[in-house]
Order: C-alpha cells, then sequence, then structure tokens
C-alpha cells in the first residue's frame, strides 16, 4: 500500500470530503459489484446446485455437497493429475521466465550493445504481438511434419517427436510457447529495476577487486530483489490462470479416456463448463481452486513480505 | 585519416579484452533476437505460400512461389477478416474507453481523498485479480442471458470492462499518487470544481499512466478467446481471435494454412505499431505501477 501524498495542513478538510469521493466512485463501485462481486458469489452458490446448459431456463435444484462428493469420488484420479501437472506447469514456467527474463535485461543493459534501440525493438516483439495469435503460430510450429520446429530439428539431424500428442513432449511445448509469450514482461521490468541501480556502487566495487560474478551476486541481485519479487508473484498468478497457451495448443491433451494428460486447472474447468453439462459440478470445482489461489496467494505475499525484512 | 586507423585508435583505447567481450555480446544479442522473431520471419513466410503449394519437411523460409493471393484472400469485401476486425475494434476500443471512463475518477478519488471503506475497497480490488476469472464465466453467461444481452457485443464489452477495472483503477491510483497534490489544490482554490480539477489540471498530467492503462485493456480485449467463445453465438459477431481459431482448425489445411497465416499477420500489425507508439511509456509505466502496486 503506497503513502498518501503529503499536502499542506490547512486545505485539510478538501480532502475529506466523503460525499465526492462516493459519487466518483460510483461508477466503478457499481461496476464491481454487478460484474465482480456478484459472479463470483453467484458462482460459489452454483456449486451447490445441479445447474446444467438444459435446465438453466426450466430450474435447477439445490443438490447440497453433491458436486463435492463427485469431484472427490467420480473425479478424483483425474483430478489428483490435474492439480499435479497445474502445480508443475507453474512452478517450471514461472522458473524459465524469470531466468530468460533476468538473463535477457542483462544482457540488454550492457553498454557494448551497438543500435541497441532497434535490438531492444526486436527482443521485445513478442509483447507487441497478439497472444492468441502467436499462440496459434506455434502451434502451427509444433507440428509434425510440416512444423517449422521437427524442420529445424531434422536440418542438424535429430528427430523431433510428435510435440502435441505426446504428455511430456507437449508439457515442453506450453513452456516454450508461454516463455516466448511471457519474458517481455519480466524482462522489462527487471531493466526498469537496473537501471535504477546507482552506478556508484559498482565503481566501488571495481574498486575493492570485485569479479563481475561478485558484483551481480551482492550488487545487482538484491538491489532488484524487490520488483523481481513482486513481478515473480504477479506472474505466478497470471501463469497458473492460464488458459490460452493449454487450450488453444492441444486443449490439454493428448486426450485419454478420462480427460487430456496435460489438463490443467483451468482447462479442466473450461472444458467442463464448455461441454454445457456440468456447470455445478465445475462451479464447485473452481469455488476450491479459488480456496487454494487465496491460501497460497496469502501465504506467497507473507514468504515475501518476510524475505523482504530479512534482505 | 582513414575510418580503419580510428577504428584501431578505439580499439587501443578501450583495451582487447572489453573488445572481445562487446564483440561476443553482440554476436549473443544477435542470436538471440533470430530465435526470438523466427516465428514471426515463419508465419510471414508462410502467408506467402501459394494455395496448392504441398506442406514439405524441409524448412523453407522463402516460399517456392510466393505469391499475394492469401492476402487478396483476407483483404476481399466478403472475407472474415473484415468482420472480425471490425468486431475486435468495436469491442476493444469500447473496453478500453469505457474503461478509462470509469476507473479515473475512482482512482483519483482513491488517490485523493480520505473517506470510510477505502482501504477494504483497495484491498477487495487486490483480492479480485487473484480471482481465477474461470470461475466467473458461468456467472457471467447466466447474468447475459438474463439481461437478454447473450450474444451481443456490448454485454462482452461489459464483461471485459469488469475484468480489467481493478488493474486500471490500481494503476491509474499509482499514477495519480507521484503527483502532488499542490496541482490540483491551485486549481480548486482557483474555483474550478473536483471534476474539471481532475479532467483538465490532473489528467493531461497522466498521459503516461493513461497510454499504460489504456493499452492493456485494449490488450486484454484483443487477445481474449475464453470468454468471447462462451458469449458469442453468431459468426458474424465473432471477434478476431475466435475467426483466427476456427480457421486455424477447419479442414483443408493447404488451402488454410497460407490463409490463416496471412490473417495472423494482417491482425498483428495495428496491435504492433501500437505498441511501438506506446512502448516508450511502457517502462516508466511498469515501474510505478508494479513497485508501488
Amino acid at each position: 500500500m503506497s503513502e498518501e501524498p503529503k499536502h499542506s495542513p490547512f486545505l485539510k478538510d478538501i480532502w475529506q470530503k466523503n460525499t465526492v469521493a462516493y459519487f466518483f466512485m460510483l461508477p466503478s463501485l457499481a461496476m464491481l459489484i454487478f460484474f465482480n462481486a456478484y459472479p463470483i458469489f453467484f458462482s460459489i452458490g452454483l456449486g451447490f446446485t445441479n445447474l446444467t446448459l438444459f435446465n438453466i431456463r426450466t430450474g435447477y435444484q439445490f443438490i447440497g455437497f453433491q458436486n463435492y462428493q463427485r469431484l472427490l469420488s467420480v473425479y478424483g484420479p483425474h483430478i489428483q493429475s490435474v492439480l499435479y501437472k497445474t502445480v508443475l506447469w507453474t512452478v517450471t514456467n514461472v522458473g524459465l521466465q524469470v531466468a530468460v527474463g533476468l538473463a535477457f535485461a542483462l544482457l540488454y543493459n550492457s553498454k557494448d550493445l551497438f543500435g541497441k534501440k532497434v535490438q531492444m525493438a526486436i527482443v521485445i516483439l513478442p509483447w507487441a504481438m497478439p497472444g492468441f495469435t502467436s499462440i496459434l503460430i506455434w502451434q502451427g510450429m509444433f507440428q509434425t511434419g510440416s512444423g517449422s520446429i521437427n524442420q529445424v530439428l531434422r536440418m542438424i539431424g535429430l528427430p523431433g517427436p510428435n510435440w502435441l500428442n505426446l504428455e511430456w513432449p507437449a508439457f515442453a511445448a506450453y513452456n516454450i510457447t508461454n516463455t516466448w509469450l511471457a519474458y517481455p514482461f519480466m524482462m522489462t521490468v527487471i531493466l526498469g529495476a537496473l537501471q535504477g541501480i546507482p552506478p556508484e556502487l559498482y565503481e566501488a566495487a571495481t574498486v575493492d577487486g570485485a569479479r563481475s560474478w561478485h558484483k551481480l551476486r551482492h550488487i545487482t541481485l538484491p538491489q532488484i530483489s524487490r520488483p523481481l519479487l513482486l513481478a515473480t508473484l504477479l506472474t505466478a498468478n497470471t501463469t497458473f490462470q492460464n488458459l490460452n497457451v493449454p487450450y488453444l495448443l492441444n486443449r490439454g491433451g493428448p486426450s485419454t479416456g478420462a480427460g487430456g494428460l496435460n489438463e490443467t486447472v483451468m482447462v479442466w474447468g473450461y472444458t467442463t463448463i464448455l461441454t454445457g453439462r456440468f456447470y455445478g459440478l465445475a462451479s464447485a470445482f473452481l469455488g476450491i481452486v479459488l480456496i487454494m489461489v487465496l491460501v497460497i496467494g496469502f501465504f506467497g505475499l507473507r514468504v515475501s513480505r518476510i524475505a523482504e525484512e530479512a534482505s | 585519416m582513414t575510418y580503419w586507423k580510428k577504428f584501431r585508435r578505439r580499439i587501443q583505447r578501450i583495451g582487447r579484452r572489453r573488445l572481445l567481450f562487446g564483440i561476443s555480446k553482440n554476436a549473443l544479442a544477435v542470436i538471440v533476437e533470430l530465435a526470438v522473431i523466427f516465428p514471426i520471419v515463419w508465419i510471414f513466410s508462410a502467408s506467402l505460400r501459394s494455395y496448392g503449394s504441398l506442406l514439405t519437411t524441409t524448412l523453407q523460409i522463402i516460399p517456392p512461389n510466393p505469391t499475394l493471393q492469401a492476402y487478396s484472400w483476407a483483404l476481399a469485401a466478403n472475407s472474415p477478416f473484415w468482420s472480425g476486425l471490425v468486431n475486435s475494434l468495436i469491442v476493444s476500443l469500447s473496453t478500453t474507453g469505457l474503461c478509462l471512463l470509469v476507473a479515473c475518477p475512482a482512482a483519483y478519488a482513491m488517490s485523493r481523498f480520505r473517506f470510510l471503506g477505502k482501504r477494504p475497497i483497495l484491498y477487495v480490488l487486490i483480492f479480485i485479480q487473484f480471482v481465477p476469472g474461470l470461475l466467473m464465466y458461468i456467472a457471467f453467461f447466466y447474468l447475459l442471458l438474463s439481461f437478454g444481452l447473450y450474444g451481443s457485443l456490448f454485454g462482452l464489452i461489459l464483461v471485459y470492462v469488469s475484468l480489467v477495472l481493478p488493474f486500471a483503477m490500481w494503476n491509474m491510483k499509482a499514477f495519480f499518487d507521484t503527483l502532488p497534490r499542490d496541482i490540483d489544490e491551485a486549481a480548486l482554490i482557483d474555483g474550478a470544481s473536483y471534476f474539471s480539477a481532475m479532467y483538465h489540471v490532473v489528467l493531461p498530467l497522466t498521459v503516461p499512466g493513461l497510454a499504460v492503462t489504456a493499452f492493456f485493456s485494449f490488450l486484454t480485449a484483443w487477445n481474449e478467446y475464453a470468454i468471447a467463445n462462451i458469449v458469442l453465438a453468431s459468426q458474424s459477431n465473432y471477434t478476431l481471435p475466435l475467426t483466427l481459431f476456427s480457421l486455424a482448425q477447419s479442414g483443408n489445411l493447404t488451402t488454410t494454412w497460407p490463409q490463416f497465416a496471412a490473417m495472423s499477420v494482417l491482425s498483428a500489425i495495428p496491435l504492433v505499431i501500437v505498441f511501438m507508439i506506446i512502448q516508450r511509456y511502457l517502462r516508466a509505466g511498469l515501474a510505478i505501477g508494479a513497485v508501488k502496486g
């Protein structure tokens, strides 16, 4: 939470007009209540009903905890794998985004690059591309025969896998695609932080005879840790919630009888909604997911605050 | 003095080791850039393929008989590209405009005024951003159905505005916080109303903030696929993501692939241009939004 800006004491009362403030807040509060708060509570409520696409007009009933029971019994084994894949996806992909973003930021922060503006414009280009277009382009690139990834692999004599039809190659494809899509954000945040480091710190370290690795470890990383931590937390949330990459690439597949092998929480929820048969079930499931996100988010904030105080 | 002598003198000045280091850094950067833009180059080359040409298993960056066939298909008067583009522009621009219109006064109030419930509202805004959007999709569907807005672009716009609003409010508040209050106090003493102090004095000073917020709202609406897929019923209302996705999924690959590629290139161009214009604001904007938020 940011500090209140200072203002002159004799005008203090100007800023305490509640009615004016509420008047300014009114449109956005109305939007938030109608299209955020109400849907959240409504959906949680739907988790206790048997709503489907087919009884949405004719009427649906309250069925207590039956959806939750079904989630545990009928869908239990598949949901276990869904949760496992979700955690794995979030951890590996956030790690990749941070690693790539940091490496690129350090490279592009260097003064030795010629034509830096042009080079920056190129390396940031994935951000400028519309995300859905990029994902569909990558889908084309991961095709077995005609896709360019396997074409390149063939040129250097490696057999490319059938990316989108095998479990782990598909998982790798998600990671490659989303890292390409998301590193520019991380990189931009880190570059901004890097440029805020006072150069005197490096000069002093050079005088003391520090090697460049030590400078990175003891000056650069501690100096950018706060924005990096915050950006990581934000990215972790968006990566966890990412539906487009797994869904548009191969719908969380390859699919088996129980469902896709690479389905994340979001893909499973979305396909369940799309079939139209289990709105109640999907709501119950997403309600549980919401609770998990809040618990993890709460601890994430706690941990980051502790880390901040320690540093 | 020839150029070469100048160059050698420069090398002597900066030292050989440093020069080698600099060259290797540049080489690394060029490799990185080639890898990064490869998908874009590849889709551009695919868009120049002629319809009949078979998909090969060897890499052809320059297609055998490059033609603009696919572009002339995409730009023809009755192509799905135009309806998709128009729908996407309507949705994205209205989302952006409506979002700024609603978010700015609220962000101004949260930055300038003290009022009951301000802190809880700020916390709720963070909380909402962590709620999986998917949880709300069924409720959106239900809400729009009962308001009679199901299948309409207006319903979609309302949903998008509500999705972007929490971020926009936080971001604009962070920008307003960077401006000293003396500015609007001066305007208020001169007899301006609160609204005109915000509109005529403060807002013009937060152009970078407005640019960043507008860009992200536009981007969200432009890229959204999942909700549009649930909420839009008829093909004539499809936004670009839906049009493009249905094209990518449809059968005849040798024809649709160049068409898909051409449409991808065309749908990317407006965004790339906007991005390049707005890029100089982005870093400052992100720094304020991310560090202060």
